[in-house]
């Protein structure tokens, strides 16, 4: 499947770390903040000057460059309900199998679509 | 004899010191002025800019000392903060003992990260309690947590909390009265087989060096991988050089495999324990998306940077009249009651002025860490750093530095005491050294003067004056060589890689009035205590260069003040520097100013006045006065005219780019614990004043401006 950076997610993307490149301090930081393979990330937003970006994982909003972002690759998750679905019954089924995370960011997602962003 | 090889300790033995260890933004402090009230003292720790907070609190009549540890994300330590935090766990700092136990806050609104620190914490045999803060913000986000599930899953004592309504505490001091609990081992993911191997080899080492149970040394080998700290024992030495180099044939980083371990058994806990609700939107989420917008956020953000600026202008101003009504009756005090003579100048004139000197700044320092506190506390000042980041790497700072580089428009000396939330040494440097070329308040009076008496009020482009252009050119100047001289320093002397910015963007929260108001008094009274006794020194020796050696009193009384000054060994500094300021314009009057205005810059037009032998109590009528004698000023060796308005350009050049103001020196010396940085800013600074103010005169003269 495809990898790609997680610099290259768009605002309201969601994906799910796959590995992290390179070596060194960052990398060990960003693993023990939380961003190890096989979590769930989200692409909150971008900064005003589109750098830094703002992600949220497991459950807090953590702020990267997009040089550091860069070294992280994600596995983009496939596109998310289609408008007009009533909220909560898919959600909630949803966390029941995948988690807390899963759910907010589904349900974030839903009203995503009906605010632009 | 550090913690890792203490024995495994008793239970139910007093507890005398306890750690608040946590996350940045985990509540730690709050919990620790809930804790502690009043009783509690900032220090610093030797060798190191880390705040030192120690506090204490009774319980059942016996004193319990109470460490606020610095906020740490892990154990492995990548900043200052981060290393004496894990420096006093592991019992490596000779001033700091380790404590009996540990209360590690957490915030259940981020349960799994803060999780992390508290089980590495647990993984060195230190006695934990988890103090589940910030209930009132999980409830908010939809999230229940079962605490005693939680205690269940990670086997240590959960206390739920709400610090900032001091909701808990009673339930802390029941845990504390029973005494220090038992410290198991946290429990994690397995790792492969034969990893497994590998550590259980390491932990037998550990048993067998340090005589530890089985449990204890595979929580212990885990802490020597993940904290990476060296083992003082030769023969353990070996052993996890052994392990490493086994892990590394095996293909595995035992460090990142722990880490990934650690969470992924977190993440389970945390399923387990916590119920989400569907909530929408939080209202952080909500300010946010108008916060931090592309148009909206910046326009914000500028609205509240003049707010600060304008509160520091204006609202510091009443009560720094009352502080300068109250040194000056001081002053009028000693010397009704005090015989004349030099004890009683010494006494008004060197300590007097020196201690008003220093107390004069505390209104504006108290309103500018009041609004860093209030800034920091609700959560914005992370949006402000994350949106400014990008201005900031452009000349190879951090987001961070923007807040404190932008204070020090009001004043450099809180800017500058505000660059400790920058973790990287380098980068906070680079700040600190770049911080006084940001105009603050204090060169306004020298602008002023020189603008009235040398800028013509004429109206440029509709709207604005010469004299607004003017004044905005000067801060624009500033601000200029400020963004220069750090891409200089970034890329010379203190070259190093552009920091990485992980930051956390914490929710927003009220702003606790108690953790704010205690946080602007102890830094206005950490600057009161260090820099005042170095100002009050450099006051009394400029004092003393002023008024000796004495001229012999004439027929008529005492001496004209300015004959006085002319004669003195700073008017004689001054005619000696007369030849080195030529080529910048300016004259030994002038000269004798500049060294006034070492001492603070609004003394150079006090100073001036003096020379001028302008002498007024109303300092509006001298200025006046001396706005027209400035005008009027004829060298009688040439007979052209002192000043002119190139040379007040040239004035201004030069105060906008010069370090003049030894309370700042003294908070530099202070910030950095030496004096190698103030010296060298004094003189790069001094440097680039003079090589600014040449080009301009000389440019000038070449122009055939200026008489």
């Amino acid at each position: 499947m495809d990898e790609r950076p997680l610099s290259a997610l768009r605002p309201g993307d969601q994906a799910t770390i796959g590995r992290l490149n390179g070596s060194g301090p960052v990398r060990r930081r960003l693993l023990e903040l939380g961003l190890t393979p096989g979590t769930r990330v989200t692409l909150v937003r971008l900064a005003p000057l589109r750098d830094p970006m703002e992600i949220r994982v497991r459950g807090y909003q953590l702020c990267v460059r997009r040089s550091e972002a860069d070294a992280v690759l994600v596995q983009l998750d496939p596109a998310h309900q289609p408008v007009g679905n009533a909220v909560p019954a898919p959600a909630l089924a949803y966390a029941a199998v995948h988690g807390t995370s899963a759910a907010v960011g589904a349900i974030r997602g839903f009203f995503r679509q009906l605010r632009p962003f | 004899m550090t913690v890792l090889s203490a024995p495994a300790r008793s239970p139910h033995g007093a507890v005398r010191r306890v750690a608040l260890a946590g996350n940045p933004n985990s509540g730690k402090t709050t919990l620790f002025n809930a804790l502690t009230g009043l009783r509690q003292k900032v220090a610093n720790y030797p060798g190191v800019t880390v705040d030192k907070k120690e506090g204490s609190f009774r319980l059942d009549g016996r004193e319990i000392q109470v460490l606020d540890l610095p906020g740490a994300y892990s154990l492995a330590a990548r900043s200052p903060d981060e290393a004496v935090a894990r420096d006093i766990l592991l019992g490596h700092r000779a001033d700091t003992p380790p404590p009996d136990l540990v209360l590690a806050v957490v915030d259940a609104s981020n349960l799994e990260r803060n999780l992390y620190l508290a089980l590495q914490i647990a993984d060195l045999g230190i006695p934990v309690i988890v103090v589940l803060n910030m209930m009132d913000v999980a409830d908010r986000h939809g999230l229940q947590i079962d605490p005693a599930a939680l205690s269940r899953e990670i086997g240590l004592p959960v206390v739920p909390a709400v610090a900032s309504q001091s909701r808990g505490i009673p339930e802390l001091h029941r845990l504390l009265r029973a005494g220090v609990p038992p410290a198991p081992a946290p429990r994690r993911d397995p790792l492969s087989p034969d990893a497994e191997a590998t550590l259980d080899t390491l932990a037998q080492a550990l048993a067998e060096i340090r005589g530890l149970e089985h449990e204890a040394a595979q929580a212990r080998a885990v802490a020597l991988l993940t904290v990476e700290a060296r083992p003082e024992e030769p023969a353990l030495l070996r052993a996890v050089a052994a392990a490493r180099s086994r892990f590394e044939a095996l293909g595995i980083d035992p460090t990142d495999a722990l880490v990934e371990a650690r969470y992924a058994w977190i993440a389970r806990v945390h399923r387990q324990v916590v119920a989400a609700e569907e909530v929408g939107p939080t209202l952080t989420e909500r300010v946010d998306r108008v916060v931090t917008h592309r148009f909206w956020g910046l326009l914000i953000f500028l609205a509240l940077m003049a707010l600060v600026f304008q509160a520091i202008m204006s609202w510091a101003s009443v009560p720094m009249n009352g502080i300068d009504a109250a040194i000056t009756a001081l002053k009028g005090l000693v010397q009704a009651h005090m015989p004349p003579g030099d004890l009683r100048d010494l006494m008004t004139d060197g300590v007097i002025s020196g201690v008003g000197g220093v107390l004069v700044f505390l209104p504006q320092i108290s309103i500018l860490f009041l609004f860093i506190g209030l800034l920091e506390d609700s959560g914005y000042m992370a949006r402000a750093a994350f949106m400014m980041d990008r201005v900031m790497r452009g000349v190879g700072l951090h987001g961070r530095s923007f807040i404190p580089l932008l204070s020090s428009f009001a004043c450099a000396i809180p800017g500058i005491m505000a660059t400790r939330t920058i973790e990287n040494r380098k980068d906070r440097l680079v700040t600190i050294l770049i911080a006084p070329l940001m105009s603050c308040s204090a060169r306004l009076p020298v602008y002023a003067l020189m603008i009235a008496a040398f800028i013509p009020a004429r109206r440029v482009w509709g709207i604005f004056t010469l004299p607004a252009l003017t004044l905005l050119g000067l801060y624009v100047l500033g601000f200029l060589a400020a963004m220069a001289m750090a891409w200089l320093f970034k890329r010379t002397l203190l070259k190093a890689e552009t920091p990485t910015f992980l930051m956390e963007l914490p929710p927003y929260r009220k702003p606790s009035a108690r953790t704010v108001a205690m946080f602007a008094w102890l830094q206005a009274r950490m600057f009161l205590q260090r820099a005042g006794t170095v100002i009050m020194a450099i006051s009394i020796c400029l004092w003393a260069l002023t008024t000796y050696p004495k001229l012999s009193p004439s027929a008529g009384g005492s001496p004209d003040r300015g004959a006085q000054l002319r004669h003195s060994v700073a008017g004689r500094i001054g005619h000696f520097l007369e030849p080195a300021i030529r080529p910048l314009g300016f004259d030994w009057k002038i000269g004798i100013g500049l060294i006034g205005a070492t001492a603070a810059r609004e003394v150079f037009v006090s100073t001036l006045a003096t020379v001028y032998s302008v002498g007024a109590d109303d300092e509006d009528a001298a200025a006046q006065s001396l706005r027209s004698q400035i005008r009027r000023d004829v060298d009688p060796r040439t007979g052209r005219k002192v000043w002119s308005p190139l040379v007040g350009i040239s004035l201004l050049v030069y105060f906008v780019l010069a370090l003049q103001c030894m309370s700042t020196i003294a908070v530099v010396r202070r910030e950095t614990n030496g004096w190698t940085w103030p010296l060298f800013q004094l003189a790069y600074m001094t440097a680039l004043a003079y090589t600014g103010s040449f080009i301009v005169y000389q440019t000038g003269r070449f122009f055939g401006w200026g008489t």
